[in-house]
């Protein structure tokens, strides 16, 4: 068993391989060699949960004997081993769908290495035993991100899309380094986190602090929004693989991981639940206008995770788990039909351009279907119900204002996810309405192959069923995460969310038909990359001023710093 | 001059502390004229000298070790930092040759290429 | 009088000035390829005693000459104004990093001005070495803040020698006021003196131009050498003469020059000119380390080893690449190799503190006491500096991976030894990030 907790080197194999040019199978694929990475994986995860399920830790001390504990320490319980499943079994759908997706592709192989060693990173993360080594997975998926959304670097702003990514992932990993830095010992172990907080001054609020903001910046929460619809500059495997399902949900992972130490923080509790809770309107808003498809969909990302946020908030950490993973299923799902849509479309993601794709892709178009049904929670039949049930009841009872504010953001959700089914696949494109398609986008539309129609259904399966298995996962995080709440398939609030998911997933319906598909509220929003730009650049330039090249006034700083430091010393002393 | 009227230990015997002071505030003034001459001076040349003030302002001090420690270990430094200055003087006069060659004007502030 | 160092450093000291002076007065001309092997060889040779009795004396003198014969290993005669150039630089080479073992390893005032000088006044000359107007430009400004500097160093000395009366560091306390005091000013003196070899703030002028400008193997070398040995000397400094005093004030000065670098660097468009500002927040988390007293020694020796590793594999990437500014223009108009490319975004990894790399392991030791031996204000700037490093390190990045594959031919001249020594010092780099323990076993020997 200790074996698995090494799984985050499982894919390491797989990345040398593929940078090696080794491929697998008939096809010679390039990074056909790096599949059975994630598969082992989450085969390691899904081994120990039909196990004993007793924790794995693995401690190597002296791992960097300057510091006074500097143990390296992973940890295999059932919150990681639930993430290794999660995380093994998407990418492995990620992967395969890649195979078809990136054909052709001049780099290929880079990309398979990076997923390779992005996967490697994130299951460092989950299994990290101390804020360390978390921090450590933490900054690599990081680094992943940046190179997988500057992938395409020949097309414009994906690297700037990239470093914005880069820019707001820094602003977390500071925060999370200040978190290992503030418990005595740095590398103290992740359980005894509450413990330790005790000892030292600002103790818990400050720490939780540190942690929320790590988890707004790597979740896009809160004024940390911006890099993740920027981020969809990256290849579309990316944005379902790390922008949606996985990379993104690291920071309610930590919350919840820490959610010992939260609680003990009632007021940045409190903060969580409004940030979380405002983020899931607002993005919703934003989603709505949205004109690009991808950009749509990072939105309505943004706006689950503020469901997540909200959760932990609410002091309900097992809600927003659970609401991780059965989003991680749907949102991948969604993302990849996307993918297959823009793929079919030749690399178009305008949604006004997009359209009347219901005919020319019919599998995909009811993929995407169960996937937004998911996402506006469809009671009963679909998991996202119930995972967004038990966020709503838990805020209904913490805290009522937000609850109730949630529960309207429901018909949001459904507004503007109906707005995205019904704007792509909807017959409301003019050409169709005129009666005909046009021939050359007839023509043109690329037939998915099965390795990109395979792939999904898995995802499908578990935008499904996943929500029937919420107990069973209740009683597996139970020595974690406290006694889980019952779960109903059948409430009141089941069905007033229902109804209010699948009445503005209508409701965009009639709105598509009423406006011809061109339908969107006014974009809205601050610049806020923009603004910590500028910001920046200007800092950078103030900073270079007194390098202006005279010799007299380089003279002149030094000596001023000379008889600055000697005064202060001396006067300091005196 | 601040010196004068301190209690300047019984280690500091061989020298009374009105001369110590003395000694002490002109190497110090000494020094900073050195400073804000290498601030003023635009002639590479003006700037060496100002270097080798400061570095004889230094001496001063090492000197005064010397005969308040009875200590002769610092007048060794003493002749030790004059070949320094020399060995820096040359180097120095070396490149400002190399420098200002090819420039009409020989002001060191001239040449603003390099920003760093 | 007291024993200035021990006597394996000693020994590589004489070995290497021997091999200076020998070259420089050799009446065969020789060629580039001999200049550049016999400057190898002399380091290997200087090396050898030190190796057998590792010590917190002998680490310095190993490292200083590693990269010395690294240095002299690749000194592109390319990069040079003239070809005859080669057996003078290697020369000097030799004499900087005895100047540089000096530095590190005595506790004696006159012994270390003298390392000090002879480090700065050789990194001075070679950078004039370099081609055109400009490398005489920033030569001679970084000579005129150097002597500057030296002449404050030198003035501290004096103050100390006044007060202690003695020439070493250790010497006890004055007993009187005055005499602290004088001491003390003396000792702000002193660290000013050796923040200019390491290019910190307020002493970071001249050396970013020379850094920027030099030929490629001669700005690793000055870069890093100064680096290490003024950081040890620091350390030396802080920790047997007054770290009372000294260790505030290293924790702002280190601080401060993280910040500012960052920014700096951020407005760079040039990888050189980013790497030279880059030296300056590098030898700021050096400084902070050192600062933080005893918890921040061994994290800081450490923090030295990896930064010389990750720098002097970036350099021995670009090897032979000098001349045009390197911009991500021109890495993508012109890729280097894949060993190369490799190496770099490696190296760059490091410098940014990115795991997987053992820059990242450094970071975390220095920033982790941090908090509770320098406070959290300290603590919280330097992070946020150290954090927003990698927005310029990583830029490269993607056209680094990427480019590399699409490079038919190299556009670098090929500079014999680069790719050995690329592959040598990214596996130092790989092993480190996979097992960081080792180097910091390494910065444990300081404590014997």
């Amino acid at each position: 068993m200790t074996f698995f907790a090494w799984a985050f080197l499982f894919t390491l194999p797989g990345l040398l391989l593929t940078a090696l040019g080794v491929t697998v199978g008939k096809g010679k694929r390039p990074g056909s060699a790096s599949v059975a990475g994630p598969v082992l994986v989450a085969l390691a995860g899904l081994v120990w949960l039909c196990g004993s399920q007793v924790p794995v830790v693995v401690r190597i001390a002296d791992w960097l004997p300057v510091l006074s504990d500097s143990a390296f320490s992973l940890r295999l319980d059932a919150l990681s081993a639930v993430m290794l499943v999660v995380v093994g079994l998407v990418s492995a759908c990620v992967y395969v769908y890649s195979l078809s997706y990136m054909r052709g592709d001049p780099g290929q192989r880079r990309f398979f290495v990076y997923l390779d060693f992005f996967v490697a990173a994130m299951n460092l993360l989950v299994l990290g035993g101390n804020l360390a080594v978390l921090l450590a997975g933490w900054a690599s998926v990081g680094l992943a991100s940046f190179l997988l959304i500057a992938f395409w670097r020949d097309r414009e702003h994906t690297l700037s899309a990239g470093l914005q990514a880069l820019g707001a992932n820094a602003v977390g990993d500071a925060a999370l380094f200040l978190a290992a830095a503030m418990v005595p010992a740095g590398m103290g172990d992740l359980t005894t986190l509450p413990s330790a907080t005790q000892g030292f001054p600002g103790g818990a609020t400050l720490l939780a602090w540190l942690l929320v903001v790590a988890a707004c910046a790597k979740s896009a929460q809160g004024l940390l929004y911006f890099w993740l619809p920027s981020a969809m500059a990256g290849p579309t495997p990316v944005s379902a693989l790390i922008h949606a399902a996985t990379m993104v949900a690291a920071g309610v992972y930590l919350l919840v991981r820490t959610a010992g130490t939260l609680a003990l923080a009632p007021s940045v509790l409190e903060t969580t639940a409004w940030i979380g809770a405002v983020t899931a309107v607002l993005s919703g808003f934003a989603s709505l206008a949205q004109t690009n498809y991808k950009r749509g969909l990072a939105y309505s990302t943004c706006g689950q995770l503020g469901f997540m946020f909200a959760a932990v908030g609410f002091g309900a950490p097992f809600a927003a788990f659970f609401h991780l993973v059965t989003h991680a299923s749907f949102k991948a799902l969604l993302f990849l039909c996307a993918g297959a849509v823009i793929h079919a479309a030749h690399g178009e993601e305008e949604l006004s351009k997009l359209g009347g794709m219901r005919h020319k892709l019919p599998q995909v178009r009811w993929l995407t279907l169960i996937g937004s049904l998911a996402l506006c929670g469809l009671p009963l039949v679909t998991a996202g119900a119930y995972s967004k049930d038990l966020i709503l009841e838990a805020g209904l009872h913490a805290m009522p204002a937000l609850g109730w504010l949630l529960v309207g953001s429901v018909f949001l959700t459904g507004l503007y996810a109906g707005r995205l089914y019904f704007g792509v696949f909807g017959a409301t494109s003019e050409h169709e309405s005129a009666g005909r398609a046009p021939a050359d986008q007839a023509h043109a539309v690329h037939a998915p192959d099965r390795l990109l129609i395979a792939p999904l259904l898995p995802l499908a399966l578990g935008a499904i069923v996943l929500g029937w298995f919420g107990s069973s996962l209740g009683s597996t995080l139970q020595p974690l995460l406290g006694t889980p709440p019952e779960i109903h398939a059948v409430s009141k609030l089941t069905w007033l969310a229902g109804a209010l998911g699948l009445g503005g997933f209508l409701t965009a319906r009639l709105w598509q038909s009423a406006q011809r598909g061109n339908a969107r509220i006014p974009a809205f929003g601050v610049p806020f990359a923009d603004l910590l730009a500028s910001l920046g650049r200007a800092i950078a330039a103030a900073s270079t001023l007194l390098h202006s090249g005279r010799l007299s006034s380089y003279v002149f700083a030094a000596v001023l710093g000379i008889g600055t430091l000697l005064l202060w010393t001396m006067t300091g002393r005196a | 001059m601040i010196a004068l009227g301190l209690d300047i230990g019984s280690a500091l015997a061989n020298v009374d502390g009105a001369t110590f002071g003395v000694v002490l505030g002109t190497s110090a003034l000494m020094f900073a004229l050195g400073a804000v001459g290498c601030l003023l001076r635009r002639n590479p040349i003006a700037l060496l000298m100002s270097v080798e003030l400061m570095l004889n302002a230094a001496n001063l001090v090492f000197v005064l070790a010397a005969r308040v420690r009875g200590y002769v270990d610092a007048q060794a430094a003493a002749l030790i930092v004059l070949v320094l200055g020399a060995a820096e003087a040359v180097i120095g006069l070396a490149l400002a040759l190399a420098l200002f060659r090819h420039r009409s004007r020989v002001d060191a502030d001239e040449p603003r290429e390099v920003r760093g | 009088m007291d024993v200035f160092f021990t006597q394996h450093s000693l020994l590589a000291v004489v070995i290497l000035t021997i091999a200076a002076v020998t070259l420089l007065v050799c009446p065969v001309r020789l060629a580039k390829s001999m200049a550049a092997g016999a400057g190898t060889l002399a380091c290997a040779v200087a090396t050898l005693p030190a190796i057998f009795a590792p010590s917190s004396e002998t680490l310095p003198v190993v490292l200083v000459c590693t990269i010395a014969a690294l240095a002299s290993m690749l000194l592109l005669p390319s990069d040079l104004e003239r070809d005859d150039d080669a057996v003078e630089s290697t020369s000097l080479i030799l004499l900087g990093a005895a100047g540089g073992i000096v530095l590190a390893t005595t506790t004696n005032l006159l012994s270390m001005m003298l390392g000090l000088e002879t480090l700065s006044l050789s990194a001075a000359v070679l950078t004039a070495l370099g081609r055109g107007p400009r490398a005489l430009e920033a030569s001679f400004k970084f000579f005129v803040l150097g002597a500057v500097s030296v002449a404050t160093m030198v003035y501290g000395m004096a103050l100390i020698t006044c007060a202690t009366g003695s020439l070493d560091l250790g010497a006890p306390l004055p007993v009187t006021d005055l005499e602290r005091h004088l001491r003390t000013a003396g000792l702000v003196l002193l660290v000013l003196g050796i923040a200019f070899e390491l290019a910190i703030v307020p002493m970071q002028f001249g050396a970013l131009g020379a850094y920027t400008v030099a030929p490629t193997a001669v700005a690793g070398f000055a870069m890093t050498t100064s680096k290490l040995a003024a950081g040890l000397a620091m350390l030396k400094v802080a920790n047997v003469a007054g770290g009372e005093v000294l260790h505030p004030i290293l924790v702002a000065l280190g601080t401060l020059s993280i910040l500012w670098a960052t920014f700096a660097a951020l407005a760079q468009v040039e990888l050189r000119a980013m790497l030279a500002y880059s030296a300056v927040a590098h030898a700021g988390f050096l400084t902070f380390g050192i600062g933080l007293g005893e918890v921040g020694r061994q994290a800081a020796v450490f923090y030295a080893v990896t930064y010389v590793a990750a720098v002097a594999l970036v350099f021995a990437s670009l090897a032979g690449r000098s001349g045009a500014p390197i911009t991500l223009a021109s890495l993508r108009a012109q890729p280097l190799d894949r060993l190369r490319s490799a190496g770099l975004a490696l190296g760059l990894l490091s410098l940014a503190g990115v795991p997987p790399s053992p820059g990242f392991w450094a970071k975390l030791g220095v920033l982790v006491p941090g908090w509770s031996a320098a406070g959290p204000w300290w603590t919280i700037l330097a992070t946020t500096g150290g954090v927003l490093g990698a927005l310029y390190y990583l830029r490269p990045l993607p056209d680094l991976l990427a480019g590399a594959r699409d490079a038919a031919t190299t556009s670098t001249a090929a500079v014999p030894g680069s790719r050995f020594a690329v592959t040598v010092l990214a596996s130092v780099v790989l092993l480190l990030t996979a097992m960081p323990f080792l180097a910091t076993q390494l910065a444990a020997i300081t404590n014997r």
